[in-house]
């Protein structure tokens, strides 16, 4: 028991600032059952991948100073121990008992078990369970789960932290006669006045003010031409790990957009 | 607008909705010559007379239109493959073929090969070790390590 | 009254007899007279004649497959496998069939789509009865009904075989559809414009394309397969009915499997959240860190989730901030348009059954989101 807490340990070091009851994961865990918690660790072994990898190159170099041979690596990792071959014999390690709440109201006392059980599952919330709040006013469900949800929702003091904790720019602050000095400003000299040092003269942001400055009529081909051959002469100094990374990058978010 | 769509083609789920019978073609092959395919059509034996060779009933003769008229879905071939072993070869919509070898059969023997094929997908045969395979998506999703926990009531 | 045996030959062409299922097994050794009945297979027409339906294995074995209701004669079903491109005689191909069937399966397919997913944008909608529908998956779908192609169409093929010109080898796609340079740059101009709105380019889903060369040109096998299987409900309906005809579109076009999630692709997921949120007058999205590990390390996870107000609407896990936030606010919007009122919502042509219940109107939706 004391190698398996230690395990979960490790491997869900998580920092929880949130008080969300949904992500107190780690809380609920370790006040539950002994059972439930050896479930949850057996499972981390068996499915994060990762985390078995770095368990692995832990052991390695304890390995080879005990005996030299790395055949001893697989003793110790039971759970991807290629010798033990038989089917049966990992299906039986995976056959772990079931949480005594999810056992049949006949197999224990049926007055104990005169409840509904309730257990989400430990997965990203589906898309095709539409929240709440996005229901339409006629649909069944609305009524029934706005009940529920007052009970359960999470008071506004208790919400996670957000990802900005304050704006670093006030918003909806100037005034007619600000934009048409903005506009002045960059007809004047186009050069001088970039986007930057105006958004920090007028203590906006630089997305404002080429919002304010799409529609004024200066031609900024040429200096968008000039940044643009700027950017390819950065790009070009580029070696090819970090070009990788870059391409990796801008994978990685395409995906996000599909939200695969 | 800012949502695109991507193209995409639906899966079949055969037997949800529609079922599609994968084997659409049946060849049975025979010799006039050889014993070996005495079960699936008479031999012609030049020694013995015609009535002896009537005696034998063959799966040609009596049980193939029977079979025929049970499964309409399947197209049924016959043609001779003179000096060769008789042989039943099944046609599968992949485009996967199947042949099972019916020498010294008797008609019933030759019945149960047909059956067989006509019940075969046409896939390689394979251990099937999970009770359910599905491509519907899991109810409780995949788990997560990052999510669960629960909610105290 | 003297006739011509071309006549005499027309006049079989035109006649068609009942419909029968029949298995003949030849023997070629003892039974020589059966054979004698085949009618004699003049070469001279594109497409083979109506009574040759009757005698073709392969057809009838087709028609069981696809379990066609006994009233659908085969001689019609050998009709739905002639393309125009084989057989121009438009009382000989499948053409004015494909074009009642195509129209019945677009109903069923656009009802079913509207009533189970009310709030689909435009693009997602097209998407998602092309992916019902479109030719690709027709092709997939006459495919695993085990039907193949001739060749070459003439009147000696099996009746069973889909008969239709192929293009020849070598052929580029718009040389074969016979457009001018200056209207293939149009038709390269509507593309991009389509695509700029976010639209698919085919014809059937939402959009005007020019018309591509004449039907009786050589097409592609996708074209002809997909003219093959919507002639088929064409052929259901008109002789078994719109109840049957329905019935063989739920069974072999609807109850395909679709993953209706992996059809978006958003371009400003943030920002197109807050619109809705303006719109639907919720309080502004606000995006939380409700788990994170690693922050400092070289592979870090972040769990954030948009919140309006105290509602949590969607959430995301990826390595940074930032991605995290677009993530969720992609399921968010994913959660929003992908509202469904149930499974087994009812659909306007339910209200056909007899004694069908009073309909309850569906729920409509006011539009996608613009901004």
């Amino acid at each position: 028991m004391g190698s398996v807490s230690a395990a979960h340990a490790g491997l869900c070091n998580f920092v929880h600032r949130a008080f969300d009851p949904c992500s107190a994961r780690l809380l609920v865990s370790n006040t539950s059952s002994k059972n439930i918690e050896s479930t949850t660790a057996s499972r981390l072994m068996q499915c994060s991948s990762f985390s078995a990898m770095e368990a692995r190159l832990l052991r390695r170099p304890v390995a080879k100073l005990l005996s030299g041979r790395s055949q001893c690596l697989l003793a110790l990792n039971a759970a991807s121990a290629r010798h033990e071959s038989s089917y049966r014999r990992s299906k039986s390690r995976l056959n772990v008992k079931p949480e005594p709440s999810f056992l049949p109201s006949y197999s224990k006392t049926p007055v104990e078990q005169a409840h509904i059980i309730f257990n989400p599952p430990s997965s990203a919330p589906s898309v095709l369970h539409t929240p709440l709040k996005f229901l339409p006013r006629e649909d069944k469900r609305k009524q029934l789960l706005v009940a529920a949800a007052q009970k359960f929702l999470p008071p506004q003091n208790q919400l996670p932290p957000p990802i900005q904790p304050k704006q670093k720019v006030p918003h909806h602050h100037l005034s007619d006669t600000d934009i048409a000095e903005i506009i002045k400003l960059k007809q004047q000299a186009p050069d001088e006045w970039t986007n930057t040092k105006l958004a920090r003269k007028f203590n906006c942001s630089s997305l404002f003010i080429s919002i304010c400055l799409t529609q004024s009529g200066v031609d900024n081909t040429r200096r968008k031409k000039e940044m643009q051959e700027k950017l390819e002469a950065v790009k070009a100094r580029w070696g090819p790990r970090r070009r990788k990374a870059r391409e990796e990058h801008e994978k990685r978010f395409q995906l996000a957009l599909r939200g695969d | 607008m800012t949502v695109r769509a991507l193209q995409k083609v639906t899966v079949s789920q055969n037997g949800v909705g529609a079922f599609i019978l994968q084997c659409h073609k049946l060849s049975f092959h025979y010799c006039d010559w050889a014993g070996s395919s005495r079960g699936m059509k008479y031999a012609s034996f030049p020694l013995c007379g015609q009535s002896i060779a009537k005696r034998f009933s063959s799966f040609l003769r009596n049980t193939l239109s029977k079979f025929a008229v049970a499964n309409p879905q399947i197209e049924m071939e016959v043609s001779p493959r003179p000096r060769r072993h008789p042989v039943i070869i099944g046609h599968y919509i992949g485009g996967r073929q199947k042949a099972i070898c019916v020498r010294n059969l008797q008609k019933e023997q030759i019945l149960q090969k047909a059956e067989l094929l006509r019940d075969a997908s046409g896939e390689k045969l394979k251990r099937v070790t999970k009770p359910v395979k599905s491509i519907n998506e899991s109810v409780r999703g995949v788990w997560s390590p990052y999510h669960g926990g629960g909610i105290t009531v | 009254m003297h006739q011509s045996p071309a006549s005499r030959t027309q006049q079989s062409r035109f006649q068609s007899s009942s419909a029968a299922l029949e298995e003949d097994f030849v023997f070629e050794d003892d039974d020589p007279s059966q054979s004698a009945t085949l009618p004699p297979t003049p070469s001279s027409y594109p497409s083979p004649l109506p009574e040759a339906a009757l005698h073709s294995a392969k057809l009838a074995a087709l028609h069981a497959r696809l379990g066609l209701p006994k009233k659908l004669p085969l001689q019609t079903m050998a009709r739905t496998l002639v393309d125009p491109s084989a057989d121009p005689n438009t009382r000989f191909n499948n053409a004015s069939l494909s074009q009642l069937g195509g129209s019945i399966m677009s109903l069923h397919v656009a009802e079913f789509l509207l009533c189970k997913y009310p709030r689909l944008p435009m693009a997602i909608l097209f998407a998602a009865a092309g992916a019902y529908s479109g030719a690709r998956t027709l092709t997939i779908i006459a495919q695993e009904w085990g039907v193949d192609t001739a060749a070459y169409p003439g009147s000696e093929v099996d009746p069973g075989l889909l008969q239709f010109s192929k293009i020849a080898p070598g052929t580029t796609i718009e040389d074969s559809m016979g457009l001018s340079l200056r209207r293939r740059k149009r038709l390269a101009f509507y593309k991009s414009s389509l695509e700029k709105k976010g639209t698919s380019h085919n014809e059937a889903f939402g959009d005007v394309l020019p018309k591509p060369g004449k039907e009786v040109d050589p097409k592609p096998t996708e074209d002809a397969y997909s003219n093959f299987v919507k002639a088929v409900v064409g052929g259901v309906y008109i002789h078994a009915g719109r109840d049957a005809a329905r019935k063989f579109v739920r069974e072999h076009i609807l109850s395909r499997h679709l993953d209706i999630t992996q059809l978006f692709e958003f371009k400003e997921p943030v920002r197109e959240l807050a619109v809705l949120c303006k719109r639907e007058e919720f309080e502004y999205p606000v995006a939380r860190i409700l788990s994170e590990t690693g922050r400092r390390s070289r592979s870090p996870v972040f769990v954030v989730g948009i919140y309006s107000g105290t509602e949590k609407l969607g959430e995301g896990a990826a390595p940074s901030l930032a991605e995290a936030r677009i993530r969720a606010s992609v399921a968010a919007l994913k959660a929003w348009y992908l509202y469904s009122p149930g499974n087994n919502v009812r659909v306007p042509s339910d209200m056909e059954d007899t004694n069908a219940k009073p309909w309850e109107p569906v729920h409509i939706d006011i539009g996608e989101i613009i901004h």
